[in-house]
């Protein structure tokens, strides 16, 4: 994806020394930021989290932005490379019993959403998205919810159009099975 | 799902191999059916991820974030004085751990696989064990200790890089023949031995 002219100028204005610029940035691409990290990690205070540490990371970063990829691509590379880690993170404790179910479970009780059925319809995507492993999940959510383009999934998470490919009919079939049950 | 029907449904087909797919489709009555099963799913994955949110939060998003680089900028992680204090710090919960730790359920339930192993076995496990789990209690009351959700974030990540690949281990134990059979089959007291012979290794390794 070629890179947006109004980002450029947003990211040149923010480098001469523009703070309003970087939230112009910020306010465009935070949306995108949250939901995809909600999708990966199912829940609203780990993805507030996530959101935070990409903004925070493009506010100190943006200044070794090369303009070889788009801003969008990098966004989504910081973004799930952040959920990626907090899903190991998660595991490690999960593994030795740290974070307990209930404490858990009580994390998601303040969210951003607006009413019951709308809590509802997402619980219900978490559940199917819960199913997929980690990289099948952020491939899933790339292709079917962003609708990426497998060059442009290759170029957010480093692995080849090939292997996207491969994973994403797996990840599709295991949503199939799950949504068929 | 039908590898035909995906590539379909996921656009990888030339035009020819569409329409001669198409043609398949109408005649194949068991094909139309996966076909429809798979529009209504996707149609209601859709409706799933239409959801209505609250906007107040996005726009807090920023100024969030400005209140966390002003206050980084009184505490990097980067700073001597951090590394000072994270350092006296876990030399402090060293020593208490040393000589006031207690054996925990997760402990118990680690050591449990531990049982029947070879010498050999028990040292590559316990090397494992020992350093994954010393590492992840000293760095999360570090991190709780100091208070502050950044720093549990870097100091987490830091962690995760760390005990991931030992983790990967682990769950390559788990998954063993031998690790199913030695589940269970110790009581506390043996797993006590154990733990006491993990943190001795663990704190006075190379003395």
């Amino acid at each position: 994806m070629p890179n947006n002219e109004e980002d450029v100028q947003y990211i040149n204005r923010f480098l001469e020394g523009d703070e309003a610029a970087f939230n112009k940035l910020a306010e465009k691409y935070r949306q995108k930021i949250y939901w995809h990290a909600r999708r990966m990690t199912g829940s609203h205070i780990d993805a507030d989290e996530i959101v935070q540490e990409v903004l925070l990371v493009l506010y100190r970063k943006l200044k070794d932005f090369k303009f070889k990829s788009s801003l969008y691509t990098w966004i989504y590379k910081i973004t799930s490379t952040r959920c990626l880690n907090y899903l190991s993170r998660q595991k490690v404790r999960r593994f030795l019993s740290l974070d307990e179910p209930e404490i858990l479970n009580i994390k998601d009780n303040y969210d951003v959403l607006k009413n019951i059925e709308d809590k509802d319809k997402l619980a219900k995507l978490d559940q199917i998205l819960k199913i997929l492993p980690a990289k099948q999940r952020q491939i899933f959510i790339l292709r079917n919810f962003e609708e990426m383009s497998y060059e442009e999934i290759a170029a957010v998470t480093g692995k080849s159009v090939g292997g996207m490919k491969a994973n994403y009919f797996h990840a599709l079939n295991k949503v199939m099975e799950k949504m068929n049950e | 799902m039908n590898k035909k029907l995906f590539l379909y449904c996921d656009n990888q087909m030339n035009a020819d191999e569409r329409k001669k797919f198409e043609e398949e489709l109408k005649t194949d009555p068991a094909l139309q059916a996966q076909y429809n099963n798979y529009l209504g799913n996707i149609k209601k994955l859709r409706k799933y991820n239409s959801v209505e949110l609250n906007e107040k939060y996005f726009v807090n998003a920023v100024p969030v974030m400005h209140g966390r680089i002003e206050s980084s900028k009184h505490f990097s992680l980067l700073s001597p004085k951090f590394g000072l204090a994270l350092s006296s710090m876990t030399a402090v919960l060293l020593v208490f751990l040393m000589f006031f730790g207690k054996t925990t359920d997760n402990t118990i339930k680690l050591e449990k696989s531990l049982k029947g192993l070879s010498t050999e076995e028990i040292s590559n496990v316990l090397d494992t064990y020992s350093k994954n789990e010393s590492q992840l209690d000293k760095t999360i009351q570090v991190a709780e200790i100091v208070g502050d959700s950044g720093v549990i974030n870097a100091v987490g990540d830091r962690l995760a890089s760390e005990i991931i690949p030992n983790n990967e281990q682990l769950t390559a134990l788990e998954s063993s023949e031998s690790y199913e059979y030695l589940t269970g089959s110790i009581n506390e007291k043996e797993a006590d031995i154990v733990y006491n012979e993990i943190i001795k290794k663990e704190f006075f390794k190379g003395k």
